[in-house]
């Protein structure tokens, strides 16, 4: 297919090669006969990401089969599935900004012990 | 020689260390907290793969130590110095401290400004032990990581002994929380489970206890009843493997274990793992509540903000936790969680230690 410049931005995206990530995608495009077209899969599951995010409801990524299902090479233990436990409802929290005053007031209070 | 700010975090089950390279972003690294000696050429005869593995030997002494996995590989009971409070003070703890500081600072020669931490009821109950630490980790230390091949010299000296948890609320609590406020951190580890509560950065001792439950405990149980059920035992490292796999939720495979020749299934080995992290992971929500109950009626840190699980139980349980402790939260990074708060302090005291503040008359 010919690329659309004017109304595409492209993009050259690397997966490591035998890598988690990779397996799962060519699961996924073989689920739904995408395999010839795994750009647009890309964009497709990239959209449904955003989506999620902004619904805070991220880990509700069902749908993408385990690359167990097409023979992952990464999986020692084939034909041993477990079940899949319930995503669980999580906050985390990143390094906070306030990092450097609160070390600061620590210096001030463990010095003196 | 440059000087570098250093976390150290000797856990009973894993140790930690982090650092930050010319005000770079952090550098983390974690290792099994086992120890075992090590015969460098015997093992490479053995076509053990040594180049990758951490063996350490110190200048003036003859044995070789190696360290995390291939210690826990090698050996059936390798050192972890687990219920020995001396272990902070102990040689294995300098070993862990060079080892994965020269694994993350690539200088032939250093100087380490660390922080590090004790359980806080051992640092109330045990004063002197902060000092005893210091003069075991401080000094010029000369160690070769290659068998010989190369040695690194490292000057470490101890900046600061705090308390387990007081990291992990530099790195992230909230500046902005009022001063009545008080912030809080399970930290759920290997072999302990320890409460910190502070306000600012000041302890509320009544809120800080520990108690013997973690990972380890769901480990021990899991080996337990794999070995009543198949009659064999099973090895802490295929134990752990189980366990890592629990916590994967499906990315990491359970290992292939036999017993007289059958292969068990990994749906009953996650049988087991899950029983037995369903079992500690109600005796941890139970002592968390009881050492923090805020009402008759059921409330539980509700006024802690923010309550921060950390440590490497998170990954087994964070949700348990939860559902007693709706606003619990937890780091990006939960097992450097603290060494990141003392690699942060030991900056702060490494540039005051640069630039003495003036005096004035």
């Amino acid at each position: 297919m010919p690329k659309d410049t004017e109304r595409y931005q492209y993009f050259t995206v690397g997966l490591e090669r035998d890598s988690w990530a990779l397996e799962r995608f060519k699961a996924d495009t073989k689920k739904h006969h995408m395999s010839d077209q795994p750009g647009k899969l890309i964009a497709l599951r990239l959209t449904e990401y955003y989506e999620l995010l902004e619904r805070g409801a991220l880990p509700a990524l069902a749908s993408v089969p385990h690359a167990s299902e097409s023979g992952s090479k990464g999986n020692r233990h084939k034909g041993m599935s477990t079940r899949e436990r319930q995503p669980v409802e999580e906050e985390v929290i990143a390094v906070s900004e306030d990092a450097e005053q609160n070390a600061d007031e620590a210096a001030d209070y463990w010095s003196t012990l | 020689m440059k000087w570098y700010p250093y976390g150290h975090d000797f856990g009973n089950a894993e140790m930690g260390g982090v650092t930050m390279l010319l005000n770079g972003p952090m550098l983390a690294r974690s290792v099994p907290t086992a120890f075992v000696k090590a015969d460098v050429t015997a093992l490479s005869s053995l076509g053990v793969d040594t180049a990758s593995a951490h063996i350490l030997r110190l200048q003036g002494e003859e044995i070789s130590y190696a360290l995390g996995e291939l210690a826990l590989q090698q050996a059936i009971e390798p050192w972890n110095g687990r219920g020995d409070i001396q272990r902070y003070a102990s040689k294995f703890s300098l070993r862990g401290l060079l080892t994965i500081a020269a694994s993350l600072i690539p200088d032939r020669e250093f100087g380490l400004y660390v922080v590090t931490g004790l359980p806080a009821e051992t640092y109330i109950k045990n004063t002197e032990l902060r000092h005893t630490i210091k003069n075991a980790l401080d000094g010029v230390h000369t160690f070769t990581l290659d068998g010989g091949k190369t040695w690194r010299t490292v000057s470490v000296e101890v900046a600061n002994v705090v308390m387990e948890g007081a990291g992990a609320l530099i790195a992230y609590g909230d500046k902005n929380a009022s001063k009545t406020a008080e912030s809080a951190v399970i930290d759920v580890g290997g072999r302990t489970t320890d409460l910190y509560v502070a306000r600012g950065q000041v302890p509320v001792t009544d809120f800080c206890k520990g108690k013997p439950l973690g990972v380890e405990s769901a480990t021990q149980m899991v080996m337990d009843a794999f070995e009543s059920k198949h009659n064999r035992p099973l090895s802490r490292l295929e134990a752990r493997e189980i366990m890592h796999a629990y916590a994967s939720s499906g990315t990491r495979p359970y290992p292939e274990i036999a017993a007289y020749g059958r292969t068990i299934e990994a749906y009953l080995l996650e049988r087991l793992a899950k029983e037995a992290i369903n079992q500690v992971g109600l005796e941890i929500v139970s002592f968390v509540a009881a050492t923090w109950r805020q009402s008759d009626r059921g409330a539980v840190a509700a006024s802690f903000k923010p309550a921060l699980n950390i440590g490497g139980g998170v990954y087994y349980f964070y949700s348990v936790l939860r559902g007693r402790i709706p606003h619990l939260a937890r780091p990006a990074d939960p097992i450097h969680a603290n060494a990141q708060g003392y690699c942060t302090l030991a900056a702060r005291l490494l540039s005051r230690k640069a630039e003495p503040r003036s005096v004035t008359a």
